[in-house]
């Protein structure tokens, strides 16, 4: 890791936003299960089952990037590459009956096999039957993602998809999010140095 | 018979002056009206004058034979083209002499070159030569100087004031476009250097950045609603599907 005080840098970025994944109600810190519906991991094992799939940068489940998966690897891997503590998936896939894709995809950020990073995965799923395209990170990489520029390049992907163009907006997704990740990482490195900084003054 | 005895004897004296050979050194001072160190330094300049171009300079202080000056000229003449067959000059003064030196010159350039320029600048030489505090004109002075014209009008033949002038004027401006191109070429290769330097500068910094690692610095969290990995931290977006 970049910090030089471990400790007090883990106490400083403990500031992701959680919402229920079923009711989007803010969650508390620590929650065992949502206030307003009850909703936990192991309501979600009980339709989806205990063993999530592998999960691999790609999953084309439905054929719909006709064979430009290689396109979205790359960048994945340029991605990867740059930031060794990431594991990032995209997925293709219709959700099954009932399950909204925001609750498919925490399910399968939490349950898959296979992740060498699972804090630190993000997994974008776009699910065609609801036309929805969402992406799910882990607890430590949402530390760091403002959500909101987070849904601005949802939006702008979901341009693409809408033309039919679902592997071009894919990898437009992850140029974009690879800039994000630039500015949030500088953005992190220069709050630890100023908040290091005060503390020593002090 | 003795008017003709000293008629004879002049003839003999104005007879004897083309007969001499060429003298050894380029400075005739049998008299050492010059100091001996001027002597030496003058006689070196004007030797290698000889060499290196196409000019000779004679210093003659001397006294020369009782003659008007254009005989004087006329024997002075018959002595330099049987002296040398190169462009020639001769400089004679009498030590005590009122007058200016006598100045001849003669040499293949003078078949080409317009003699009022020549008289021209012998004149203004002379007058240079006797701007002096001492009462004797500045001979050394005169003959470095008769000996650099001699060289300037023989590099332009046939030259006249104007064409003289003229080309001088071409030959600074050729001197100046030339420096202000050695400028400008200077100035060009300096900055397409400082150009290709920023350029390789950007290029290694892009290329840094390119492979440098990144890490995120290290968190704290607390796992909600049961989830080991996730506590369900996303955002969703709707989209328009494609028309078929």
């Amino acid at each position: 890791m970049s910090s030089e005080h471990p400790i007090l840098s883990s106490k400083l970025f403990r500031r992701g936003v959680h919402d229920c994944p079923l009711c989007a109600t803010e969650l508390a810190s620590a929650a065992p299960a949502c206030s307003r519906c009850g909703c936990k991991l192991e309501k979600l094992d009980k339709i989806l089952g205990l063993e999530g799939p592998h999960l691999k940068a790609v999953m084309d489940l439905t054929q719909l990037l006709g064979g430009k998966n290689e396109a979205i690897q790359k960048q994945i891997s340029l991605i990867e590459r740059q930031f060794p503590q990431l594991a990032l998936h995209s997925c293709i896939a219709p959700c099954p009956d009932g399950v909204q894709p925001t609750a498919l995809a925490w399910w399968m950020l939490n349950r898959g096999q296979n992740l060498s990073h699972p804090t630190w995965a993000g997994l974008l799923l776009i699910d065609l039957k609801s036309s929805q395209v969402t992406f799910q990170m882990g607890y430590d990489l949402s530390t760091f993602i403002n959500r909101q520029k987070l849904e601005a390049l949802l939006s702008e992907c979901g341009d693409w998809f809408s033309l039919g163009d679902y592997a071009g907006g894919i990898v437009n997704f992850f140029q974009e999010f690879h800039t994000l990740l630039k500015r949030s990482h500088r953005h992190a490195l220069e709050t630890e140095k100023m908040t290091f900084k005060t503390l020593n003054r002090a | 018979m003795r008017i003709s005895l000293i008629f004879f004897t002049l003839l003999m004296g104005l007879l004897s002056l083309p007969a001499r050979e060429r003298p050894l050194s380029f400075v005739s001072d049998p008299s050492f009206m010059l100091p001996e160190e001027t002597r030496e330094s003058l006689d070196l300049f004007l030797r290698t004058r000889s060499h290196k171009t196409q000019s000779e300079i004679f210093l003659l202080l001397e006294p020369l034979p009782e003659a008007t000056a254009d005989e004087s000229k006329a024997i002075l003449k018959d002595l330099g083209h049987s002296w040398s067959e190169k462009n020639w000059a001769i400089i004679a003064y009498r030590p005590g002499q009122i007058n200016p030196p006598l100045i001849v010159a003669g040499g293949p350039l003078f078949k080409e070159v317009n003699p009022s320029a020549w008289e021209k600048e012998i004149t203004t030489l002379q007058d240079l030569s006797l701007q002096s505090w001492q009462n004797t004109p500045d001979i050394d002075f005169l003959a470095r100087k008769l000996s650099d014209s001699l060289v300037f009008f023989s590099q332009f033949k046939s030259a006249t004031i104007q064409s003289l002038t003229k080309n001088r004027n071409e030959e600074f401006r050729k001197k100046y476009r030339s420096h202000k191109s050695k400028k400008a070429l200077i100035l060009t290769i300096s900055t397409l250097s400082l150009l290709a330097l920023g350029l390789l500068c950007f290029l290694s910094r892009k290329a840094y950045l390119a492979k440098r690692k990144m890490f995120f610095p290290e968190t704290n969290w607390t796992s909600r609603l049961g989830a080991p990995h996730s506590g369900g931290s996303a955002a969703a977006q709707r989209f328009t599907p494609p028309s078929e």
